[in-house]
């Protein structure tokens, strides 16, 4: 180790020798006691234990919350109702129509979640690709420009939200401006096609710049020379694009559209600070549906909660599935990677 | 300037601009306003007063009203520019104002006073920015407390999260032992698990810890990242095993290898990590939002949120604490968005 | 086929020129080889014939007709790239169908013609295989395929042979001048490799910086070439290149002094010597194969050389040696030499196959009488 460091790191330096010297000695005797290949597992533990406590356990309890009933938070003042929770939430009429019912709240969720999430998604990688094509020229300034559409994936949640929130005002910027060119003001999020228009709207922006960046890079990654040679053969742009661009990016195109759907459909945070789910349950997704019914609500329905969960996890893992089945496809079918 | 235009137009051996060219920077230039102009609008309206928030249509920079010390009152009074009786506009400083009518006096004449209707007077306004909104939430709203709560569980969780993460690469990257691979698995499986299906039993945990309402029900369930454990990994396969074979030649003992040679070695993706984390911890919401119901324990997020709950809200306040809550990562990101955008870019490929 | 026309072709780069106003006639059905160091232009020129990149000055013509504003999607040539450029995603029939299919050619047709191709440069069997499973060999004919399919007006190679290794260049060589032979298209060909242009052109294009130096065919620039880059880039070994003074000229002859002799040699070269000047400093050139070991059997100079290394072929030898004040000379005759190094020997340079040229940054040659 250089003994000319800066002066900045000599706090963290002394306090990381100081950790060292206090945990060496125990840590020694340790490694003396198990010896030197299963001292790995005192490496991993910590790491182990958080995801054994955190993640693991309660995915088995969930199932133990989805399967019994009453109000009690913990499990041995709960009483063992099998599938209730389940038919409690399947109770319907006619499926197509929440208001029949018995959780219509939980229906109407799923329909604005499948809703927003095709909707969003759709858009969202449309907007992603074209920007990435932009990206991909000679442009002055390209990579400052790929800053300024990854930024916004940095803000939180709740800061988007109330970005958004300022400028959709009833007093606000947008309706200013409105006004400024003759048109009325509207009330944006008050109404509610329009409140879950900018749900949408709102969440693209979010989150556009990310998967920009990864259909960016896959572009990138095809060789130049490809084109030059479909010019060759007399390719119009567009065949240029759908023959050559389409079929090589399809694999990035199929993760970019997989993790944005994953994303889509759990969707949470901003929403709930820019509409709060309203009006009415105009832009209430399923997040917010579990959130309220575990938490939210004057009686927590833990169990209510932990069987929506449930639902939604097991269409993620679908989706998750589905996704693999189509990397798969794609990377023996179109993108023609070498098989060694 | 020729060259400029002639870099500008140079597309792949073309000397022609295309219209294509013109209509990406067209589109380069509207993103650009999408993204920054609604973040420049909340900073901008951050710096109003209440009065000047509550104007429709909001004018773009924060103004405020001109005031000015006139021998023989104790504050400073506004200014406005009036018209007088006689058909003249003057700046006058107003000194009372009841029902309707205003008493103005001439600044340099304090003695003769004007009254004026207040319709015909307009405030005579300058650019000012209202600093008292960011200087006010921390002593009304107990801000301080909440940005403490941010920084604490922000810096503590990264913290702990480099420590644990790396540690755990270590033994997976350094290490050959029985069911390495299935506890590699295991911990990149979680990536798959939504967050949503941990919530309940999650808070079931917390509360038997006794972590509820407390900032460490908040950081201990969020340091075991499986990302973080991924990429410090893939890093330290790339130090040579040799180094530490020669460490152990020298009686060093693993804990020693692993925080003198490992740990520093590895200190770009550490770097990484650590932004990550605490970007990751800064913007959390909805569990803390679960664990925290206490206000006094609120982290920034969650203050936020309360805050424009509120039937009447105080929208100076809420602007000042956003742009607050948003500057660690803009800094982060002016500082270091070239790093962030190859970094993701590349990874992307993968 | 077409010909092909170049007229004070320039190309420039924002103040860089790239290429200096070239001109050059290709008739039908020739073989080009455009040829010269790297960096000299030579890709450049070709692109802008595809136009793969646009000509900033000058006109290209085929056949009689200006294509300066015609994309290169639309001149009804054909390029074979340097890394092929196959598309990684389609098959080997997919490849060479794409150009067809691009032009809204019929099924039945399409199909033809790709077997045709496949079939001349016997790719039949790996017409369903994509691109990565096949060898660098394989892959260079799939492109030149790709080209043949589209039956252009003119073909154009870009270093098709760069990336293979030196076995399979000579017999891709042979295959493609077989090819130029069969379809008798007019080709243009790009490459830094001196032998492949001596072997398969028609016509040499030296290029050097953006200028044309020199244009004849293959022994036209051997034995006659027209300044010492030309001479020296052409054939292999490299040309020797002693430094001397002008002794005394007229228009038939020119007496040299070469400074590895010490004084003015006896013979004169038989050289048109009439823009000569007295003491003029210039260059003589005499390939390693011409020049001769002991007695001399025709009019020559001759000098001492002190042999550093002899590398014995068998059927040929090579003496690298130092005359004069350091200068180096290699020299290559047929058979096997009992000298050995170290030795000093007297080496001949018949004036009839020396040159000279002016010792100036043009070089320019001597002309033969």
């Amino acid at each position: 180790m250089s003994r000319d460091r800066h002066p900045l790191l000599a706090l963290p330096a002394a306090l990381g020798r100081a950790v060292l010297d206090v945990l060496d000695a125990p840590m020694r005797a340790v490694q003396r006691l198990v010896g030197v290949p299963r001292i790995a597992w005192i490496f991993v533990g910590p790491n182990l234990a958080i995801l054994g406590l955190f993640t693991f356990l309660p995915i088995v309890i969930n199932f133990y919350f989805a399967f019994t009933g009453g109000v009690a938070l913990y499990p041995s003042q709960r009483p063992f109702t099998g599938l209730e929770n389940l038919e409690t939430l399947f109770e319907c009429e006619s499926y197509l129509d929440p208001s029949t019912c018995r959780k219509d709240l939980f229906w109407r969720a799923i329909f604005n979640t499948g809703k927003f999430a095709v909707l969003q998604v759709g858009l969202m990688v449309a907007f992603a690709l074209i920007t990435a094509l932009v990206l991909n020229r000679k442009i002055l300034g390209r990579g400052f420009f790929r800053g300024v559409f990854f930024y916004p994936v940095l803000l939180s949640p709740v800061v988007v939200a109330l970005i958004w929130k300022w400028v959709l005002q009833r007093e606000g910027v947008l309706n200013a401006l409105l006004a400024g060119a003759g048109a009325s003001p509207v009330g944006w999020l008050s109404e509610a096609p329009t409140a879950f228009f900018w749900c949408v709207f709102v969440s693209i922006w979010a989150h556009m710049g990310f998967y920009t960046l990864i259909l960016l890079a896959g572009l990138q990654a095809i060789p130049p020379d490809l084109y030059e040679a479909a010019e060759m053969d007399s390719a119009s742009p567009w065949r240029r694009f759908s023959r050559i661009t389409l079929p090589l990016l399809m694999p990035n195109l199929i993760v970019v559209l997989v993790l944005g759907l994953i994303r889509a459909v759990q969707i949470f945070d901003e929403v709930f600070v820019l509409t709060g789910g309203g009006p009415g349950s105009a832009t209430t997704f399923i997040v917010q549906f579990i959130y309220q019914t575990g938490f939210a609500e004057s009686i927590h329905q833990y169990g209510l909660a932990a069987a929506a969960s449930l639902v939604l996890a097991l269409s993620l893992l679908a989706l998750t599935l589905v996704q693999l089945r189509l990397t798969k496809k794609g990377l023996a079918g179109g993108s023609g990677r070498d098989h060694g | 300037m020729a060259r400029l235009v002639a870099f500008l137009s140079a597309q792949r051996g073309r000397a022609r601009a295309d219209w294509t060219d013109w209509v990406s920077y067209a589109y380069l230039l509207l993103g650009l306003l999408l993204m920054f102009g609604p973040v420049l609008w909340l900073v901008l309206s951050s710096f109003k007063s209440p009065a000047a928030l509550n104007e429709f249509p909001p004018q773009l920079l924060p103004y405020g009203q001109k005031t000015v010390i006139v021998a023989g009152h104790e504050k400073p009074l506004p200014l406005f520019s009036a018209t007088l009786p006689d058909g003249t506009t003057r700046e006058l400083a107003e000194v009372r104002r009841i029902g309707i009518q205003a008493t103005l006096v001439d600044p340099a004449a304090p003695e003769e006073e004007y009254k004026v209707n207040i319709r015909d007077r307009k405030p005579v306004r300058h650019f000012e920015l209202a600093t008292s909104n960011y200087t006010e939430i921390f002593g009304k709203f107990s801000f301080g407390t909440y940005l403490w709560n941010s920084v604490f569980i922000t810096v503590i969780a990264t913290l702990i999260t480099l420590l644990f993460n790396a540690m755990a690469a270590f033994a997976l990257s350094k290490y050959r032992f029985g069911g390495r691979d299935a506890v590699f698995v295991l911990i990149i499986s979680t990536l798959m698990i939504p967050p949503t299906i941990i919530l309940v039993p999650n808070f079931l945990v917390v509360s038997e810890l006794g972590l509820l309402n407390s900032l460490w029900g908040v950081i201990w369930p969020a340091v075991a990242t499986p990302t973080g454990v991924f990429l410090l990994r893939q890093y330290m396969l790339t130090i040579p095993d040799e180094l530490l074979d020669a460490a152990r030649m020298d009686h060093a003992s693993e804990w020693r290898i692993f925080w003198r040679i490992v740990l520093p070695l590895s200190a770009p993706a550490l770097a990484v990590l650590a932004i990550f984390s605490v970007m990751w911890r800064w913007n959390d919401f909805l569990w803390p939002l679960i664990v925290l119901s206490r206000s006094e324990k609120f982290t920034l997020q969650l203050a936020l949120n309360a805050f424009q709950g509120e039937l009447t809200t105080e929208w100076h306040y809420l602007l000042a604490m956003t742009v607050i809550t948003l500057l660690p990562v803009t800094l982060v990101f002016a500082f270091l968005q070239r790093h962030i955008t190859t970094g993701i870019a590349s990874a992307g490929v993968k | 086929m077409a010909s092909l026309r170049l007229q004070n072709v320039g190309k420039r780069y924002g103040a860089t020129t790239v290429i200096h106003s070239i001109d050059l006639d290709v008739p039908d059905g020739e073989f080009v080889v455009f040829v010269g160091p790297s960096g000299c232009g030579k890709s450049t020129l070709l692109r802008m014939i595809a136009g793969l990149e646009d000509v900033t000055s000058g006109e290209v013509g085929i056949d009689g007709k200006r294509v300066n504003e015609i994309s290169a999607a639309q001149r009804g040539l054909a390029m074979v790239f340097q890394s092929y450029a196959l598309y990684p995603h389609m098959s080997v029939y997919q490849n060479l169908a794409f150009g067809l299919e691009n032009l809204r050619t019929p099924r039945v047709e399409i199909d033809a013609k790709v077997q045709g191709a496949a079939r001349m440069l016997r790719l039949d069997a790996l017409l369903e295989r994509r691109p990565t499973q096949l060898s660098g060999g394989q892959r260079q004919r799939v492109a030149i395929g790709r080209a043949i399919v589209r039956d252009p007006t003119i073909f154009l190679f870009d270093e098709p042979l760069s990336n293979l290794d030196a076995e399979l260049r000579v017999q891709m060589r042979a295959e493609i001048t077989a090819l130029h032979k069969r379809l008798g298209t007019t080709m243009i060909y790009v490459t830094h490799d001196q032998v492949e242009a001596m072997t398969m052109a028609d016509r040499i294009v030296v290029l050097r910086a953006g200028k044309v130096e020199q244009v004849g065919t293959p022994l036209e620039l051997y034995n006659h070439p027209a300044n010492r880059f030309v001479a020296g880039f052409i054939g292999s070994p490299q040309m020797n290149f002693l430094n001397g003074r002008v002794a005394g000229a007229d228009a038939e002859r020119i007496r040299v002094a070469l400074d590895a002799m010490g004084s003015a040699a006896a013979e004169a070269l038989p050289l048109r010597g009439a823009s000569a000047s007295p003491e003029q400093a210039v260059v003589l050139g005499i390939r390693p194969e011409h020049i001769g070991l002991g007695a001399a059997t025709a009019p020559s100079l001759s000098l001492p050389a002190k042999i550093d290394r002899i590398e014995q072929l068998g059927a040929s030898s090579f003496l690298y040696c130092t005359v004069g004040a350091g200068e180096r000379l290699t020299v290559h005759v047929a058979g096997q030499v009992p000298h050995v190094s170290g030795e000093t020997v007297t080496v001949t340079l018949p004036v009839a196959d020396s040159h000279l040229f002016a010792a100036t940054e043009g070089g320019a040659a001597f002309p033969r009488r």
